[in-house]
């Protein structure tokens, strides 16, 4: 196991390296619960029934594609009706909005255990990314409730408790771009780490560099002169469905390491590129990963009533692409066989230089 | 179950306790040693002939020197960070909205973020939570505003805490979307800024009848014919959509808004007193007698007016403040802080808020921490709640009218219509060849200044009123120099 960066949590970096079988074993034990759980909720309860699907508390990972797709529109349909009989016996602790681009409200419940998960993740975001003592990290965040408002705060706590001495700054891009004069501060706090989506952080180099209407230009460029936005910055970690069309741009924009990640924590499981940058890892023990190929994808548009054929990610040959689908194992509405609208091309699952064991993929 | 949440060792120690604790807190946060190399402090303390020496009993803070929002302003720009912050204790920022200017940045401890989470399941329970499974509507400020900071913060020490309690967190630009999902979840408890809250209740009632309309004719079903039909009898009310029992109020003073928020929402508000440079959420209790100000975190003092007075009046004088814990019933004054932040301490520092002291004795809830009111701000600020800008905006857009006349003297008095403020602006004008014109150049004027603006756009606050005066001679300070915002009773 590789010790990189001041954050080496045993829990978390032990599972980043488990051997592969072990990472299914773990996905395998989880199944029937997920199921279980999603039974009783009307937005499965009825589609598994018409698919023939019986309630039993044995199914195992090979059971989980007989199970019916998951759409956006299903989940927009859900979020109409969030009575509180319909999550009965489940305690929910706060609501997320999810960030798909959806054309309207799509609510996710969320509890306890996914609260638990959330810093988990916060905490395997700090580990990954190798944060450092004395780094300064911004978040350019979406208001409340969209998930990526909870991070900056899940990570103080999380470097709070491994004791890393680190400051996060966070800021909302909506009111950003209402009230620019808040960028100067980042000339003068000089991020080392910024976490954003690609459309963003581009955003932010005009803000930082342009001048704005708010100030002159001179007052929002960096201290030293440079033309560099925020020239202490090392690392940039990208999240969105745009991330890696951005990336080659915020790159070379800012000229730091930058990460490309899957940014599905509003989904509840994560992923994101090593220091090795071969590819994004989906974290296998926090979901399940199937891809629909495109050769699958197109049927589908042209036979009406075709159901496409997905494969294991970890069974796709690598340079295959197709369509990311997603089973979490959230606590209150688990999201089960969710087509994300994510084209992907998967890299295949051999052990990464990084060491670490969990499936690649790449963003299209 | 209460426990975990209602300390009422702290909460409930009697008054002479209460202070020996908060004295003891002062002397273990070792404030002046964090203080003491601040650039913020350095120069005002120097300047003032005060040593810096560990104290050893809370009197000593009176000997102290004051600072305020301009000296916080004034390190900022003088100075690197690294020469007003302890850095190394830095770990979340947050910034106020910069209403005369550039946003104060205020770095936070993980003390103090422990401390505030511990401040809000404390108000969790005062609140009315009490273990009970509420559902929290929280309509909250985007980050860097701290808003976003504490809601954020509720969630995850709520559940570190074990209090079942439902949070749906939205932006407050954002509520179309949510009045769905709170109704359904049968929200019993708001959290909001009172006037976007009542804005939320105007858009409800404005637009419920022809939503219930339009939902009618895509769905027949029984039960929205049946709403159709009260709605054609019945003006709609935003009761008949949000059955909500509670609403905690910050941001601006509920009084204005306390009627109609009972009125329109049937709920039992309460107000809380914050502010960005020290986020712990001081809040009234449910015998609504004043908010209860936790002196175990930090020091409250107040400066009488008679003192403001004097310091206006004669230059160079220092106006003596007394604790709050001291100060008689009725009292009014500007109230100080000292916290005991590692990462930026304020000592002493002037909230530039006016408040008045309720009692100092024992409420009928049973706690002891002295309770206030909070009456307007006393600075150069004309707050409006949410909508604040400086009397130098005002100032600036009145010296561009030139077309018709010139402003020779101008005064803003703030009232209410309603709970609305509605701002009207007195003005004394010069050479005025069209009156009507003239007026109308003074509010394209007045419609430079961006945030008044978006808060007549968004309905916030009233269009201003333009009236001319022959003199305008009323109000004016202890020195004789006319004020330049007075507010009107109603206020």
């Amino acid at each position: 196991m590789q010790q990189t960066g001041n954050i080496n949590p045993p829990g978390i970096s032990d599972v980043e390296y488990l051997p592969f079988h072990q990472l299914l074993s773990i996905v395998d034990n989880k199944i029937a619960g997920v199921i279980a759980r999603g039974f009783p909720i009307a937005l499965y309860k009825k589609k598994w029934l018409s698919s023939g699907i019986k309630q039993n508390s044995n199914f195992k990972l090979s059971d989980l594609k007989r199970f019916p797709f998951l759409t956006q529109s299903d989940l927009i349909d859900n979020s109409r009706d969030s009575s509180p009989k319909k999550y009965a016996g489940r305690h929910i602790q706060f609501w997320n909005s999810a960030d798909i681009e959806s054309p309207a409200p799509c609510w996710l419940p969320r509890g306890k255990d996914d609260v638990a998960d959330y810093m988990r993740y916060a905490l395997r975001i700090a580990h990954v990314l190798e944060l450092r003592e004395d780094d300064r990290i911004l978040v350019l965040s979406q208001a409340a409730s969209g998930a990526t408002n909870m991070l900056p705060y899940a990570l103080a706590h999380v470097l709070k408790a491994e004791q890393v001495r680190s400051q996060i700054i966070t800021m909302d891009m909506g009111i950003l771009r209402h009230t620019k004069k808040w960028v100067e501060f980042l000339n003068r706090n000089r991020p080392k780490v910024m976490i954003a989506q690609g459309k963003d952080a581009l955003e932010l180099t005009q803000m930082l560099i342009g001048g704005n209407s708010d100030q002159s230009p001179s007052a929002s460029s960096p201290p030293d002169g440079s033309l560099k936005p925020m020239p202490d910055l090392r690392l940039i970690l990208l999240y969105g469905p745009d991330a890696a069309i951005q990336q080659t741009s915020v790159y070379s924009t800012y000229q730091a390491d930058t990460h490309l990640s899957l940014g599905l924590v509003d989904l509840n499981l994560f992923g994101m590129e090593c220091s090795a940058r071969q590819g994004i890892h989906l974290w296998l023990d926090t979901g399940i990963y199937e891809i629909i190929p495109q050769n699958e994808i197109a049927k589908e548009q042209t036979q009406q009533g075709y159901v496409p054929g997905s494969n294991w990610l970890w069974e796709t040959e690598a340079g295959i692409q197709g369509e990311l689908v997603i089973t979490n194992f959230s606590e209150i509405l688990p999201l089960i066989r969710y087509r994300t609208g994510y084209l992907v091309e998967a890299l295949g699952h051999e052990t990464c230089r990084c060491g670490r064991t969990h499936p690649r993929v790449r963003l299209l | 179950m209460a426990g975990k949440y209602f300390d009422s060792d702290k909460e409930c120690l009697p008054l002479a306790r209460l202070i020996e604790l908060q004295q003891a807190n002062l002397l273990a946060s070792k404030v002046i040693d964090y203080a003491a190399p601040s650039a913020l402090y350095r120069d005002i303390w120097q300047k003032a002939k005060f040593v810096p020496q560990p104290l050893t009993d809370r009197e000593e803070l009176k000997c102290i020197p004051y600072i305020n929002s301009a000296s916080i302003k004034q390190a900022y720009a003088e100075h690197e960070l690294v020469d007003v912050v302890n850095l190394q204790n830095a770990r979340l920022w947050a910034c106020t909205s910069g209403t005369t200017g550039a946003g104060k940045w205020i770095p936070y401890s993980d003390a103090d973020i422990e401390l505030f989470e511990q401040i809000l399941m404390r108000n969790f329970y005062l609140r009315g939570s009490k273990g009970k499974p509420h559902r929290v509507l929280a309509f909250t400020s985007p980050a860097p505003f701290v808003g976003d900071m504490l809601t954020s913060l509720g969630i995850l020490a709520q559940t570190q805490y074990g209090l079942r309690q439902e949070i749906i967190p939205i932006g407050l630009n954002a509520a179309g979307d949510v009045i769905n999902l709170a109704r359904q979840r049968q929200a019993d408890v708001l959290v909001s800024f009172p006037s976007i809250a009542m804005r939320v209740a105007e858009e409800i009632t404005g637009h419920l009848k022809a939503e219930i309309e339009r939902q009618y004719h895509e769905t027949r079903s029984l039960k929205l014919f049946l709403a159709k039909m009260l709605f054609s009898v019945k003006k709609p009310t935003v009761r008949d959509v949000l059955k909500l029992r509670y609403g905690l109020f910050s941001g601006e003073s509920i009084t204005p808004y306390r009627a109609a928020l009972r009125k329109d929402f049937g709920l039992e508000p309460f107000e809380t007193y914050a502010f960005t440079e020290f986020p712990c959420l001081n809040i009234d209790c449910a015998k609504h007698d004043g908010i209860h100000i936790w002196s175990d975190c930090c020091i409250p003092e107040i400066i009488p007016e008679r003192e403001l007075e004097k310091e206006e009046a004669v230059p160079g004088y220092i106006p003596q403040a007394v604790f709050l814990d001291e100060a008689p019933a009725g009292m009014q004054g500007e109230y100080v802080v000292t916290t005991f932040s590692q990462a930026l301490p304020l000592v002493r520092y002037r909230t530039s808020d006016l408040v008045q002291v309720v009692s100092t004795g024992v409420c009928t809830c049973g706690r002891t921490h002295p309770r206030i009111k909070v009456l307007r701000r006393i600075d150069d600020i004309i707050n409006m709640g949410l909508i604040r800008f400086s009397l130098q905006e005002v100032e600036t857009a009145l010296a561009g009218v030139s077309r018709h006349g010139s402003v020779s003297k101008w005064q803003m008095c703030l009232a209410r219509q309603g709970y609305k403020p509605i701002p009207r602006l007195k003005i004394v004008g010069s050479n005025i060849s069209n009156p009507e014109a003239f007026t109308f150049e003074v509010r394209e004027q007045l419609s430079e200044i961006k945030i008044l603006q978006r808060g007549v756009e968004s309905g916030l606050v009233c269009r201003p009123e333009i009236l001319l005066e022959a003199i305008i001679d009323e109000a004016t300070t202890s020195t004789g120099k006319l004020k330049k915002v007075v507010y009107a009773a109603d206020w």
